[in-house]
């Protein structure tokens, strides 16, 4: 006998932290879709973002103290985070990948890991190794106004951070498969993907438009740093290889390089997180377990993934 | 290739050695005594940084404290401090203890912080035959034997488990309740002592386990059974804490929140309580010149919970063991030890004498019910 009650909220949770991963898996796919490369410093990256954003609340009088308007503040920690976390993922492009760009395919993939211990290393250096609290349940007026409120409609809880986590996902996801699809920008980041050489020859700046697409996937990233530290509360320097993994998973389970996909596969994680810690034994304990077993059986059944397609090759 | 052989020889000899070196693993006891006529050393490490790094600066400052007073003061021989910083983690801890060990000035140790760094550092001190007081390490089996160089200020998780579960059915009186673990060496056991005791007086008990990793615990919150109206955390991240009882409360669950030990450290969630291993000192009189100290050298809004005091008084119990060793002008680790064994501080500056078993539990230990206001935290009777 199924409690609705319970799978309702279950279902709400996981598509929370489904929307991150997506966030996440989104950076992966955008990357891995230009230039077939693993970027897995994209955890990482999302991790700074999580740092810029909590530099900005505790910059601008922290949840205690706010000296602007609540939702103005939360957008600076949006905007800055993006901005930065996209500034590194060019400063990455450039230093870390371009070169290699004519090397055989380890060599970018091997950087990417170097990158990314770089990064959280980097980041402990500089912002310690403790556990920093964005304290989100002291913004807003009266003791947890702002995170709590929301929807309650029966056993569904759906509070405003669930529903901005949510919404954001969906946004950036719609906005980026227009970019791509329906933008000059987009025409010249599909050519690029088609042909690298071929796409030069037309006159496109293919090294811009790689830098381009770091500079969003990396972006979206930083947003999704933000969107953690909001609901989850707890960052460290630590936050982004776990939940880079997640993504990257989340990535191969909806197919990289397929902008929808991603999406879904960071719900389909998050889902699996959540009703695994809902009903399977072990619970949390063992909860990558079971988002690690769908992965095989996806890929099993599935080996491009839900939404990836067959890379047909002239042979 | 006649170049090759002498490289392969010196690889193997670096070999050689580097295997012997690894055989004999930890260093043996320093048998031999070390002069200490004009000064003794000593060494402090506790989680001075890593994710509980709130706490590990106050059990650091208060550690360092004693030794520090009594430098000042003048008094012989003078104590000289080697620190590391555990990091939180079992594996640095080990190397912590492996130089400490390898050291034949050290000749007694205050800490380390939490139960796993005392595992993990405990063969190697037992080894070298150094002994070690811990202010707030309270895993039940810690002393059982199997670390005979180990000594503790607070009591031991079999006390504090039965306090807690006391305290919850005498004030909460609880039909269901969530006992919740992090899967370490100190939530796991002591949550599961705790479920059985309640589940003895007749509670029903629901127990979930993550892990310090877990990053969200709204599942398990939405999973828990509707008629619970008491939530137990023995979580060792206080940041942790206070996401599992804010996601409590954005799910709308009306229950009480009671937390182990760790839930006195800053804790932000007014109207819940927690468990701790000493009162509060500050208004008692004892204390107060050291709080002078601690507050006029780390500044005055530093934060004091109970891991201080408990510090203060395991960097108490050690220095005062090394100066009583070192009377003769030399002292070994093996005498410091019996020197540890033999303390009898007839007050502490939270008010309670301090002998210890010969387990090296400290007689009399016990534990305290606060409860968290918006501006700290209140005791509970």
């Amino acid at each position: 006998m199924i409690n609705w009650d319970q799978f309702v909220q279950l279902t709400v949770n996981g598509l929370t932290d489904g929307a991150i991963y997506a966030l996440i898996a989104l950076g992966f796919s955008i990357v891995y879709g230009i230039l077939k490369l693993l970027n897995f410093a994209q955890g990482d990256v999302f991790m700074i973002g999580s740092f810029i954003g909590f530099f900005v609340l505790t910059g601008f009088g922290g949840p205690d103290a706010p000296v602007m308007p609540i939702p103005v503040l939360i957008l600076l920690m949006f905007v800055f985070a993006m901005i930065g976390a996209g500034l590194l993922g060019v400063v990455i492009e450039r230093f870390a990948y371009r070169p290699l760009r004519n090397a055989p395919r380890i060599a970018p993939l091997i950087s990417a890991l170097g990158v990314s211990f770089f990064l959280q290393n980097s980041a402990l250096l500089l912002f310690g190794p403790e556990i920093r609290s964005y304290d989100t349940f002291e913004l807003g007026s009266g003791e947890y106004a702002f995170p709590s409120s929301g929807i309650q409609w029966g056993p569904l809880n759906l509070s405003i951070l669930r529903m901005l986590t949510i919404g954001l996902a969906i946004i950036l996801c719609v906005l980026l498969t227009l970019l791509v699809a329906k933008t000059q920008i987009g025409k010249a980041m599909r050519a690029t993907a088609v042909d690298r050489e071929a796409a030069t020859m037309m006159g496109i700046d293919t090294d811009r438009v790689i830098a381009f697409a770091f500079f969003v996937g990396s972006a979206i990233s930083g947003a999704a740093g933000v969107m953690f530290g909001l609901l989850l509360d707890n960052i460290s320097n630590t936050i982004g290889f776990e939940n880079g993994l997640k993504a990257f998973t989340a990535a191969v389970i909806g197919g990289i390089g397929s902008i929808p996909g991603a999406m879904l596969g960071g719900l389909l994680v998050g889902l699996a997180e959540a009703y695994s810690a809902g009903y399977l034994p072990g619970g949390v304990t063992f909860q990558d377990v079971w988002v690690f077993s769908l992965l095989v059986l996806v890929l099993l059944i599935r080996p491009t993934g839900l939404l990836g397609k067959t890379d047909i090759r002239k042979v | 290739m006649k170049k090759l052989v002498p490289s392969a020889l010196a690889i193997a000899a670096i070999a050689a050695v580097a295997g012997l070196v690894g055989a004999t693993g930890a260093p043996s006891a320093v048998t031999a005594g070390v002069d200490c006529s004009s000064t003794a050393t000593i060494a402090y490490f506790g989680p001075t940084t890593g994710p509980v790094a709130s706490i590990g600066a106050e059990l650091r400052g208060f550690s360092l404290l004693y030794a520090q007073q009594w430098n000042a003061a003048g008094k012989k021989p003078t104590m000289k401090v080697i620190e590391g910083d555990t990091k939180f983690d079992p594996s640095v801890t080990s190397t912590v203890a492996q130089k400490f060990a390898s050291n034949s000035s050290i000749i007694g140790v205050i800490g380390p912080g939490a139960s796993q760094e005392v595992l993990a550092a405990g063969p190697i001190f037992k080894k070298a035959g150094m002994g070690y007081v811990a202010a707030t390490a309270t895993r039940t089996d810690l002393t059982n034997g199997k670390l005979p160089t180990f000594l503790r200020i607070a009591a031991p998780d079999k006390i504090q488990a039965v306090s807690t579960a006391q305290f919850i059915k005498s004030h909460f009186h609880p039909k269901q309740v969530l006992a919740v673990d992090d899967q370490s060496a100190y939530g796991k056991p002591l949550a599961d002592q705790v479920a059985k005791l309640l589940k003895a007086q007749g509670v029903k008990v629901t127990r979930a386990s993550t892990t310090q990793k877990t990053s969200d615990y709204s599942s398990i919150i939405t999973s828990m059974p509707s008629n619970t109206s008491v939530v137990y955390l023995a979580l060792q991240l206080p940041d942790k804490m206070t996401l599992f009882g804010n996601q409590l409360k954005e799910q709308g669950k009306n229950v009480k929140v009671f937390l182990s030990d760790a839930g006195g450290s800053g804790v932000k969630l007014p109207g819940a309580f927690f468990s701790t291993f000493a009162p509060n000192v500050t208004h008692y009189p004892p204390a107060q010149s050291v709080l002078k100290a601690y507050y006029s050298k780390y500044g005055s809004k530093a934060p004091v919970t109970a891991f201080g005091p408990m510090a203060y008084v395991s960097g108490q119990v050690v220095v005062d063991a090394a100066a009583r060793a070192c009377k003769d002008g030399t002292a070994t680790r093996a005498e410091v030890l019996k020197e540890l064994h033999k303390t009898n501080l007839k007050r502490s500056i939270f008010g309670d004498p301090i002998s210890f078993d010969r387990h090296g539990d400290r007689i009399g230990a016990h534990f305290f019910q606060f409860m968290i206001t918006k501006k700290g935290s209140v005791p509970v009777k």
